[in-house]
């Protein structure tokens, strides 16, 4: 799942890093991979086209985005509640 | 410490960072020198802050840097070396001669933190209200100081950089005016705890070990399409590949570094940095494993002296932070109370 | 010698023409905000049921019936809305009885409509067609402040005797994408939009809006009395960031004073603000900073209210429509409400006018701002009545340096010399980090990277950095046909394969013509005034000679970057057209005498025309310029103005690539070239194509030491 969210970074959000290059803990926005608020909205979209990823309000987007492995933890933890896991 | 952590947490704390070497850059080779010892690119708009290090030859942390671009000059923000050390290493990337100017500020100027999720509001209220509004990474004009907004806690965090004389006197006036915010004055322990909380890289801990970006996760302050010092290690680790990462652990019996990371009874790496957590109420680590061991959502123990204590790992921040709650344009710590926030 | 402006400066009001979400017509505007009555409801027009907002501002009158939402559509109903307002503005001013021939007449039109219509200038030659005016056709397009800066294209107009009367505005077309667009930016308020109250938002809206604007003494002459005058004009550039406005407010600041300084006022003469005020968080506060700047303790008392609370977002037909509604209350003496201010937000103006009916207010004049994606600030300073400020004297215009990108590559200078042409439809290839290092070259598109690459080039060739003081007096205005077709195309992909509540934001926020010249100010750090501009082929000539014209008679700027990009789609680049841009370096006396160039060359002369009228237009600017044609020993000019010129014309038309917005400027920069490396001394570029205008350039070489023209 890492692997699929640093490629989703790279091929959708244009990250210009090779995927070893992104560190998994690597903060998304601001800093770090240095995403922003326009970024911010296409991630959403980008989560939920592949991944069913339906992120809340605006509180819980940052919550849960707050770095790549921030993202699969959300990743993995909707797709373990949509299999009844 | 539990005092001014509540408050790094919960209202807003200050502090003198004297930890913190300024340095200013400005020349018509300023870009250049910086650009050859800076790993990242210096993709930088007036008025901001990029968060990066340096490194030595070997690729190695030497200083976690801010690079602040003040129109066509920069103003270094270093901690692990001092601005002498930074200087030299600048020298070093020109001809002699060239239009390269550098001045220590560390003399002359000083460093006053503020954290906390109104630590805006304090500032606000006792500065300017300019500096609601201010972007993480940006900085501004506050005369007579230069306000910048960085913070390694994950909540509001902002220095004051300014004349060395004038601090006794900002501190008492926020102090002050804080009052009504429960400010409380804090020190670099209790701010270097709650970084760890939030992931934030510390270079008098774990960055004193000579370890590399690859293993400390900071790739990302680094590029590798440029030239600098320390980038043909740096690629040349890449290429090896990393074999041990960075990852941070939590648990409920005491950690500290040094202790060593099991997992079925193989050691699997050692903790490079630990304390407990006022705001959590356990213990948490940074520990460098295995790099295949090095992910979020794994049982591990510790030995801690003779106890064997079981930890696990977890994705920071570990800190469901207040800040990310608290809006600088719509909250206010008066009215706190009428908001229901999650938990920590 | 240069001769001092001819017509007015200070254009008078004499007619206005509104449609707009509360009605056909001024009086049923009037009646709206008199009433406390707004024209948000939720909408019918288009399908807002996959997404979380509903509520628009829409004209529902007239003949705004669904056709569905296609280029087309949104194109006849954009030319719809205009042609109402401007002919109720024309009868209100009685144009037919003055008297003027047709191409003394003139219409600038701002839109913001962008990547959504083909041919955005087609809209303004249309409406100009149909309107009976002969003169010039001008279009703007700095998306929300478009018709805002479109009043000040056409002052420039009076003021240089381009026109005699100038009908002046903007129309835009609420479409399902555009909404789609800034839902997805997070950028709409569910409920009707609250300006520094609650919630946080804003609510887009539509519909047109025109000003006939002339001198006072024309006007009197037939018997017609102005509503008011428009006495000062400020732009600047945030130079910040795509769709978010600057947080300290300051590129508001700059235009405000650029505004308040050209209009000889002071802070303390303004009575009443009427701010851009959409109600997004981002916006509100960045404006109060400025007004808090600008206007001092002041602040804490001056009236500010936000229109937008009646009229929804226009976005690019805002500026004028809030005009119009701030002079039907300031003529009464009035001032407009701020509606549904029920909870003050912290940082917010202390009198924003709250409540449902306009407040009585005597005062004599007004600051009206806009604000816009990429950070294209435009304010206007109105007021009952006249200045009679003097008549501005010119100061001389130095042309440093040239700069473009096409398919041989970035280059200064001839293109055609510039070595093996490749073959059409090359993509220009470049390093743009070599020319530019501190940007990041992350989400930027083809045309902002032409663009900027033509601007780099070009400041290093004029010898010229922009750094320090110099960035707020340094500016760019560019010329375009079209938004980049990479971003359009990515736009309308993420759209087909994600449906309309999922689209690309980070594309949407490329869809305004004015995209590339925003990412540019960014890149250079480029923050005085800023425009985008077009009349279809010859854009880019006509940004330059409207940035000559603000370097002569305005305070705002010591350095204007003026250029044209084209990035042609696929079925363009089969026509043979190519992508690329070009860039001129315009500077102050001052400016020119820093940067000491061995040989100095002026923009001597230039005339901006009517369509079809190229002979004129250019012995009109080699007047200006006081030479003869026959001293012209470098012609340059386009197809179209060499059929049009046959007697005069010598050697063959100027081939440039073939990228329509950027030719003539590819022209000026081999004029340049001749002119520095003392080929030739007097050079006319000039460009007669499409049915919008035509432009003619006088370059000269300048005898005189630097700095002591006039």
């Amino acid at each position: 799942m890492l692997r699929r969210v640093r490629e989703l970074l790279i091929n959708n959000l244009h990250v210009r890093r090779e995927p070893d290059e992104i560190d998994p803990d690597a903060p998304l926005f601001a800093t770090g991979l240095g995403l922003d608020s326009l970024d911010a909205v296409e991630l959403v979209v980008c989560l939920e086209t592949a991944f069913g990823v339906r992120l809340g309000d605006d509180q819980e987007l940052r919550r849960k985005t707050r770095t790549v492995n921030s993202v699969v933890d959300t990743v993995l933890a909707t797709t373990e509640t949509s299999h009844g896991g | 410490m539990a005092a001014d952590t509540t408050a790094i947490r919960l209202s807003v704390a200050v502090s003198e960072a004297s930890h913190v070497s300024v340095l200013r850059v400005s020349g018509s080779a300023a870009f250049d020198a910086l650009d050859r010892i800076v790993p990242r690119e210096l993709y930088l708009r007036d008025g901001q802050i990029l968060h990066s290090m340096l490194l030595k030859d070997d690729a190695t942390l030497l200083a976690d840097l801010f690079v602040c671009r003040q129109d066509e000059s920069y103003l270094l923000l270093s901690e692990g070396a001092c601005a002498d050390e930074i200087s030299r290493r600048l020298q070093e990337q020109v001809p002699v001669g060239a239009d390269l100017e550098l001045r220590s500020l560390a003399e002359t100027h000083g460093l006053v933190a503020l954290d906390g999720p109104y630590a805006w509001e304090l500032l606000a209220e006792a500065l300017s209200p300019d500096v609601v509004g201010l972007p993480y990474l940006g900085f501004f004009d506050l005369d007579p100081w230069i306000c910048l907004r960085a913070g390694k806690t994950g909540e509001y965090g902002y220095w004051l950089l300014g004349a060395r004389s004038e601090i006794p006197a900002l501190m008492v006036h926020l102090l002050e005016v804080g009052r009504r915010f429960d400010v409380a004055r804090t020190d670099l322990e209790a701010l270097d705890q709650c970084a760890l909380e939030n992931g934030f890289f510390n270079i008098r801990r774990e960055g004193a070990l000579e370890l590399t970006p690859i293993e400390l996760q900071l790739q990302w302050r680094a590029s590798y399409q440029k030239d600098y010092v320390g980038a043909a290690a740096l690629r040349q680790h890449r290429t090896e590949g990393a074999r041990a990462r960075v990852t941070t652990i939590v648990g409920d019996g005491p950690l500290a570094e040094g202790d060593s990371v099991f997992l079925d009874g193989t050691r699997i790496g050692r903790m490079v940095n630990a304390g407990f957590s006022v705001t959590r109420g356990d213990w948490v680590a940074l520990a460098l494993v295995e790099e295949r061991w090095a992910h979020p959502g794994l049982n591990f123990n510790a030995a801690h002296g003779d106890a064997r204590l079981d930890v696990h790992s977890i994705s920071p921040p570990v800190i469901n932070n207040r800040s990310l709650y608290v809006h600088s344009q719509r909250h206010s710590y008066r009215t706190r109370d009428e908001q229901t926030f999650p938990a920590l | 010698m240069t001769p001092p402006a001819t017509g007015t400066r200070e254009p008078a009001v004499t007619g206005m023409g509104a449609v707009s979400a509360l009605g056909n017509g001024c009086l049923s505007l009037k009646q709206a905000l008199d009433e406390g009555r707004d024209g948000i409801a939720p909408i019918t027009r288009f399908s807002t049921e996959e997404l979380t907002v509903h509520f628009g501002a829409m004209v529902t009158d007239g003949d705004s019936a669904p056709e569905g939402e296609t280029p087309d559509a949104h194109r006849r109903l954009c030319v719809g809305f205009a042609l109402r307002a401007a002919r109720e503005a024309w009868a209100a001013a009685r144009v037919d009885d003055a008297g003027l021939a047709p191409d003394r007449v003139a219409l600038v039109l701002g839109t913001s409509i962008g990547g959504h219509v083909d041919a955005l200038h087609g809209i303004t030659e249309e409406v100009g067609e149909r309107l009976g005016v002969g003169g010039p056709r001008l279009t703007v397009s700095t998306a929300c402040s478009s018709s805002a800066n479109a009043l000040d294209l056409a002052r420039c107009l009076l003021e240089r005797g381009e026109a005699d009367l100038v009908v002046a505005g903007g129309a835009d077309v609420l479409t399902a994408e555009v909404f789609a667009g800034f839902h997805a930016l997070g950028l709409l308020s569910r409920e009707k939009c609250a300006p520094w109250s609650e919630p946080y938002g804003t609510t887009l809206g539509e519909g047109a809006g025109f000003l006939v604007l002339e001198s006072e003494v024309q006007a009197r002459g037939r018997g017609v009395r102005p509503r008011a005058f428009l006495h000062g004009f400020g732009l600047s550039s945030d130079a910040y960031h795509a769709t978010s406005p600057d947080p300290a407010g300051a590129g508001v600041a700059r235009a405000m004073r650029a505004a308040l300084d050209d209009a000889g006022l002071t802070p303390d003469a303004i009575g009443y603000v009427n701010a851009h005020g959409t109600g997004t968080q981002a916006n509100d506060i960045a404006e109060w900073k400025a007004i808090r700047a600008v206007f001092g303790p002041r602040a804490e008392t001056l009236p500010v209210s936000a229109t937008k609370t009646y009229l929804g977002h226009a976005q690019g037909a805002a500026g004028v429509l809030e005009i119009i509604a701030t002079i039907l209350c300031m003529e009464r003496a009035l001032v407009p409400p701020t509606l549904r201010h029920t909870r003050p937000r912290p940082f917010s103006p202390p009198d924003s006018v709250a409540g449902s009916r306009p407040r009585s207010l005597d005062y004599d004049h007004a600051v009206c701002t806009s604000s816009a994606f990429g950070g294209a600030n435009a304010v206007v300073v109105l007021g009952r009545r006249p200045r009679e400020l003097p008549v501005r004297s010119r100061r001389p215009v130095y042309v440093l340096g040239s700069g473009w990108v096409a398919s041989a590559g970035v280059g200064t200078g001839d293109v055609n010399a510039a070595g093996a042409a490749k073959a059409p439809g090359t993509v220009p290839e470049f390093d743009l980090p070599a020319l530019v290092p501190t940007l990041d070259p992350r989400g930027v598109d083809p045309a902002s990277r032409f663009l900027i690459a033509a601007a780099a080039r070009a400041l290093g060739a004029a010898g010229i950095v922009v750094r320090a003081a110099l960035r707020e007096r340094a500016g760019l205005f560019v010329g375009a046909l079209a938004t980049s077709a990479a971003s359009t195309a990515e736009f309308r992909h993420s759209i087909q394969e994600r449906g309309l509540a999922q689209l690309s934001a980070t594309a949407f926020s490329r869809l305004v013509l004015n995209a590339a010249a925003g990412v540019c100010c960014q890149a250079l750090a480029l923050r005085a005034p800023t425009t985008t501009v077009s009349i279809g082929p010859g854009s880019g000539l006509l940004a330059l000679l409207y940035a000559a014209e603000l370097l002569s008679t305005e305070q705002s700027a010591d350095l204007m970057l003026a250029g044209g990009f084209d990035e042609p789609d696929t079925s363009a680049v089969a026509r043979g057209e190519a992508g690329g841009a070009a860039c001129l370096v315009l500077a102050s006396p001052a400016l020119a005498l820093q940067a000491q160039p061995r040989i100095s060359v002026r923009a001597a002369g230039w005339a901006i025309g009517a369509p079809g009228r190229f002979a004129s237009t250019a012995e009109l600017a080699l007047e200006r310029a006081a030479v003869s044609v026959g001293d012209v020993d470098g012609m340059y000019l386009d197809g179209p103005a060499r059929t049009a010129w046959p007697a005069q014309a010598s050697g063959a038309a100027f081939r440039g690539p073939c990228a329509p917005a950027a030719e003539p400027l590819f022209a000026t920069a081999a004029a340049l070239e001749a002119l520095q490396s003392g080929k030739a001394r007097v050079a006319l570029v000039g460009t007669g194509a499409g049915h919008c205008a035509s432009l003619a350039l006088v370059l000269t070489v300048d005898d005189e030491p630097q700095g002591t023209g006039q």
